[in-house]
């Protein structure tokens, strides 16, 4: 059984996935979705369109 | 007035009914009371001894069965006394008169009258022969056949002052009884005259004979059902050791004692008190715990020792009746800590009231895979020692302080047992295999049991998933002080790093290439105009990326270099790609032109715009770099690697990462410009990043070649004493070609890529020359974790070592915590060398990057390698393999990568891939697809030096090349089928000895005649360990050898075990006796031949 996740983005708004229901680490927040792995995984390679950093996105 | 007649009747007839069912259950209880039978001269022996008398043959003569018991005794001693008290023991008690022969492999006992003579042998000794004293008595070996099965003896160190040994063979005597000899001694010493013992009117060999009865009623029938469905689908324990398990253990091990904290004890028995659990039960339930979070499984399935002693008719008898038991713990679904302790206390109930069974006859019923060197279906036991059955050693008048004599040896790979002190604390006794472990690791497996038990007591509602195993220090340890403390990093771009040397010695050698210099200023020049062009024509901006595509020579820096000046990323690519990879990944990186020359150009599609080197494109462009806005974050390189999907994946590499390993190689290796550098790699991998960077960072020079010139031992041996060059950044295999004595200049060598092993290290380590093992994804620049080798030669594969400045390595299990020290784990780093991620993959790059839960600084990322590593006790990786590439093979898990490597270190052999065959079956078997020339018996010798014996390949493809996909990975989809025929057929047996074995075999097996082949395996074929010494005695009689019961399981296949026979039958008669019989033979004509052997087979 795949166990569920969250999307996270930190603030380089660079996306990640991490275990549903864990504490999120520091510097990261919840994006909104939860699920399973692939969906998530699905999510992110939608809506993350540049993986720069935001700092040196021009 | 009839009715009361009638119910009169009905009770009549009532208790009539009660009274025949009491008559025959007292009846049948007679049938089935010991009783004793008449001694003769071979009487049959209990299952537990059987098993045991077929174990102790196993092991050669090792003391792993011999029960130590060693005590000092301080005070005056009566000596007469002791030894008159043993003599009434032994007298009393049959088991310590008795002797085990065998015949036709099925062993019997003889009890002697109690001994005529009788001596207690005293030595004398001082304080440090001891311990030496006490070893040596236990490691005696036991002549069970000839001699009586205990060994007592004195040491005197002075006139009150004596160290007391008593040992037995565990055949005879177990915990239940030890208690009882060590009372009965008190009793006898204390008052020698006075002292009654109830005779003993049952003895060990009446329940033997008792037992064979037994057996043969339908009650083992309903235990052993039981226990057909409690192991049912079960997992063996998995619990990786800190060293390879020899294919033949010599069983070699040792005795660690402690103590539970007071506190902690107390708690134990509070709570298994306040939940109605027994001590084991609690105690158990965290090791399980313990053992799912060091292997990952689920089913924790553990030995257990039981008494035995379920007839009361036993209980007085001084034998061995103990008898181990399964015990299963399931973790699935992540249960409360209370329910599993519940769940500990309700299978062992189930399993003490099935315990009768002997473990040997369970073996045998359930059929468990044999494993060379493995105990049958269980190797790790957990037990506890009840107050009750711990011996009290005590003599009026004396101090008694027992010692711990070290026997050497182990019979389960770990047995964990919980002392239940008569003083309220829990001792705790480990008996461990020395071979598999090391000693840190049992004091560490205390201390995690310490952690778990300690949090569990806390919190018992806790899911057993959330409980700590580490101690708060452990953490530490593994977390930060194992990683480097952080430090400046440099905040310039790495062309910037360049240019700083150009300015501070533009004439000083930045390339030697075929003899010939290019110096900084030119290099600079050249790459100046270079991003003059990509700039103007093709519109290169930080973000776009540009294709490099040349031979080795002095272009590739200056175009790599040129890229980076332009704002753009680089991406190698190799001339000699296939023309679709090529397509694939200038398509994928959608590359702004590609940098290349005419006679490479043909290998750009068309539509891809290019800049010829070779031609006159960068003439006339100016000479210092164009004016362009770079960020650190912004990438510097593009490089590809194989995913796991197949599909490669460009990594994209930022100036901060690039920039931090080039100055952490400068100063990790006090690179200066006077230093010389091989540039050995493939441009298209990112050690050459390394080899070129480092270099132009540290103001260097790079001694390249062409690829001919690399590959060609020779040709390279002449260049680096030439270029005398000072470092080289090579693959283990091509540096082992190398003879390392003319290098006199070589001061570093980077060896990484691939694990290697002592040897290599110990012939070119030496003073002055450093020899790193660097290890490191593309994903985390180049080299990440680093160990530098010790100048004192090694005996094993060096470990990978410690992250590199600026970079941290987590070891970590798949719920994303710390694992303790020596517990595998996937290695995740985090750190200044992180990638950006993979381009235009958001999801893969968010799948591998993720959260770094224990970074100082919010936000930051750790990277997946996917690879199996483990923390060693001094704080150094060792890498273990791919954790992917980890097979079930019926139900160990196998590291494919092992057996390759393994494969691999044959002579003859350049390459092999091992694949599983019907996995997931009973009956999966290993192909090796091997590419060289070997000769397959010897190489599956080879192995089975190397590996345990079922990690040996089954069957070995000789392949001219591995099947590659377009990527360069090796096509399992290609790889032929090893037994095109299906299945592996049976071969018929080709001598007369193979002939003879698989008859012996056969009936020994049950099989059919003529259905057992050369190639059939004797413990695939069903054949179990105690059927082993059956197998020896007949073939002995059959060919006049004895062999080795443990020869089968290094030769477990009939062919190669039939060869051990004609082995033994030539070593027998000598070398000049066989010369002179293959002469006569020689010698005979044809029709002669054929005479002989029809004589002889009729």
């Amino acid at each position: 059984m795949e166990e569920n996740v969250v999307v996270v983005i930190n603030h380089e708004e660079q996306y990640s996935i991490w275990p549903a229901g864990r504490e999120i680490p520091a510097g990261w927040r919840e994006a909104g979705v939860e699920g399973g792995r692939s969906e998530c995984l699905d999510h992110i390679a939608r809506v993350w369109t540049d993986l720069r950093p935001i700092s040196v996105r021009r | 007035m009839s009715a009361p007649e009638e119910r009169d009747v009905a009770g009549i007839r009532r208790a009539l009914l009660e009274r025949k069912v009491r008559q025959r259950v007292a009846e049948k209880a007679e049938r089935e009371r010991i009783v004793p039978v008449p001694r003769t001269g071979k009487m049959a022996i209990a299952e537990q001894q059987r098993y045991l008398w077929f174990l102790h043959q196993m092991v050669a003569g090792a003391p792993v069965y011999n029960v130590p018991f060693a005590m000092r005794l301080r005070g005056p001693l009566d000596v007469a006394r002791l030894s008159e008290a043993l003599r009434g023991i032994v007298a009393r008690h049959e088991s310590l008169r008795t002797r085990f022969g065998d015949e036709h492999g099925v062993p019997f006992q003889t009890v002697d009258p109690p001994p005529e003579t009788w001596d207690l042998p005293v030595t004398d000794g001082g304080e440090e022969s001891v311990q030496d004293w006490i070893d040596g008595q236990v490691r005696e070996e036991f002549d069970l056949r000839n001699r009586p099965p205990y060994r007592f003896g004195l040491m005197r160190l002075g006139p009150e002052d004596h160290v007391l040994s008593v040992v037995w063979h565990h055949i005879v005597i177990d915990g239940w009884s030890s208690r009882q000899f060590a009372d009965e001694l008190a009793a006898r010493y204390a008052d020698p005259e006075g002292a009654e013992f109830p005779e003993l009117t049952l003895q060990p060999a009446d329940f033997a004979a008792w037992q064979r009865l037994w057996l043969l009623s339908e009650e083992p029938g309903k235990q052993i059902e039981y226990w057909h469905s409690a192991v049912d689908g079960m997992e063996p324990l998995e619990w990786r050791t800190d060293r390879q398990r020899p294919s033949a253990p010599t069983g070699a091990g040792r005795i660690h004692e402690t103590r539970l904290p007071d506190d902690l004890a107390r708690g134990i028995r509070d709570l298994a008190k306040a939940e109605g659990v027994s001590l084991l039960a609690l105690t158990m339930a965290g090791y399980q715990v313990l053992l799912n979070r060091y292997t990952g499984q689920q089913d924790i399935a553990l030995g257990s020792v039981l008494s035995g002693r379920t007839r009361s008719e036993i209980e007085p008898m001084m034998g061995f009746f103990a008898n181990t038991v399964v015990v299963r713990g399931d973790l699935q679904g992540n249960p409360v800590f209370r329910d599993l302790a519940h769940a500990a206390n309700d299978r062992i109930l189930e399993a003490m009231a099935h315990q009768d069974v002997p473990f040997g006859r369970l073996v045998e019923e359930l059929e468990p895979e044999r494993l060379p060197g493995r105990n049958p279906l269980v190797a790790h036991l957990f037990t506890l020692l009840p107050e009750p059955m711990i011996a009290r050693w005590r003599l009026p008048g004396v101090d008694v302080e027992m010692l711990t004599p070290q026997p050497g040896t182990t019979r389960f790979d770990i047995t964990f047992q919980i002392n239940d002190l008569p003083d309220g604390g829990l001792g705790v006794w480990i008996e461990y295999s020395s071979e598999l472990f090391d000693h840190e690791r049992i004091e560490r497996l205390v201390e995690h049991f310490t952690t778990v038990m300690a949090d569990a007591l806390s919190r018992p509602d806790a899911r057993v998933d959330s409980l700590e195993i580490m101690s708060d220090d452990e953490y530490l340890r593994v977390l930060t002080a194992w990683n480097p403390e952080p430090g400046e990093r440099d905040e310039r771009l790495l062309h910037e790093l360049v240019a700083a040397r150009v300015a501070e010695a533009p004439d000083a050698v930045a390339m030697r290439f075929a003899g010939e210099d290019l110096t900084y200023a030119q290099l600079d020049e050249r790459s100046s105009r270079l991003a003059h062009a990509l700039v103007e024509e093709f519109k290169v901006a930080p973000g776009r990326v540009v294709g490099v595509l040349l031979e080795r020579g002095f272009d590739l820096p200056a175009a790599e270099l040129g890229v980076l000046k332009a704002g753009g990323a680089w991406l190698p690519l190799d001339p000699q790609y296939p023309p679709e990879r090529l397509a694939y990944q200038l398509g994928d990186a959608d590359v702004a032109a590609v940098v290349t020359t005419s006679d490479l150009a043909g290998r750009v599609p068309a539509e891809v715009g290019r800049i010829l080197l070779d031609t006159d494109v960068l003439d006339g462009r100016p000479a210092s770099p164009p004016s362009v806005r770079v960020a650190q974050e912004d990438t510097a390189y593009v490089i590809y690697t194989s995913g796991s999907t197949g599909t490669p994946k460009g990594v994209m590499v930022p100036h901060r990462a690039v920039v931090n390993f080039c100055t952490t190689f400068r100063r990790m290796f006090s690179v200066t410009p006077d230093d010389r550098i091989l540039q050995f790699s493939n441009p298209a991998f990112d050690v050459s990043v390394s080899d070129v960077f480092s270099t132009l960072t540290a103001g260097g020079t790079i001694v390249g070649a062409p690829r001919s010139e690399l590959l060609d031992p020779e040709r390279l041996q002449r260049l680096l004493a030439r270029e005398r060059v000072t470092m080289v950044d090579i693959p283990p295999a091509v540096l082992g070609l190398l003879d390392p004595s003319a290098l006199d200049e070589l001061r570093v060598c980077f060896i990484g890529m691939e694990p290697f092993g002592a040897d290599l290290v110990n012939r070119w380590s030496r003073p002055g020359r450093e020899f790193h093992n660097g290890y490191g994804p593309t994903e985390v620049t180049v080299t990440c974790v680093d160990y530098l080798c010790p100048p004192e030669p090694l005996d094993g594969p060096p470990p990978i070592g410690r992250a590199m400045a600026n970079q941290r390595a987590y070891v970590l299990d798949r719920a994303l915590r710390p694992v303790p020290v020596g517990v595998p784990g996937e290695l995740y780093m985090a750190g200044a060398g992180l990638a950006i991620g993979y381009l235009g993959r958001p999801d893969q790059t968010a799948e591998k990057f993720l959260p770094d839960p224990f970074a100082a600084a919010p936000g930051e990322r750790m990277y997946a390698t996917g690879d199996l590593v483990r923390w060693n006790s001094d704080g150094y990786l060792e890498f273990l393999g791919r954790a992917d590439r980890q097979v079930k093979l019926r139900g160990l898990r196998v590291e494919l990568g092992e057996i390759e490597h393994a494969v691999e270190t044959f002579d003859g052999v350049r390459q092999c891939v091992v694949t599983v065959r019907d996995q997931g079956t009973s009956s999966a078997w290993l192909a090796a697809y091997v590419v060289g020339e070997f000769e397959q018996d010897a190489l599956r010798e080879h192995l089975s030096g190397l590996l345990p014996l079922h990690m040996v390949p089954t069957d070995y493809v000789r392949l001219d090349r591995l099947p590659l996909t377009s990527t360069g990975k090796v096509d399992h989809a290609r790889l032929p089928d090893p037994r095109p025929g299906g299945g592996a057929g049976k071969v018929e047996p080709a001598t007369e000895t193979q002939r003879r074995v698989a008859e012996i075999w056969q009936s020994l097996l049950g099989l059919d005649a003529g259905s057992v082949g050369a190639q059939d395996n004797f413990f695939v074929l069903g054949g179990n360990s105690l059927q082993v010494t059956q197998m020896i005695s007949r073939v002995r009689d059959a060919f006049q050898v004895t062999l080795d019961p443990r020869r089968l399981f290094s030769y477990p296949v009939l062919s190669q075990f039939a060869a051990q026979i004609d082995e033994a039958q030539r070593a027998l008669l000598g070398e000049d006796e066989v010369a002179r019989l293959e002469a006569q033979v020689a010698d005979l004509s044809e029709e002669e031949l054929d005479r002989l052997l029809k004589e002889s087979s009729s």
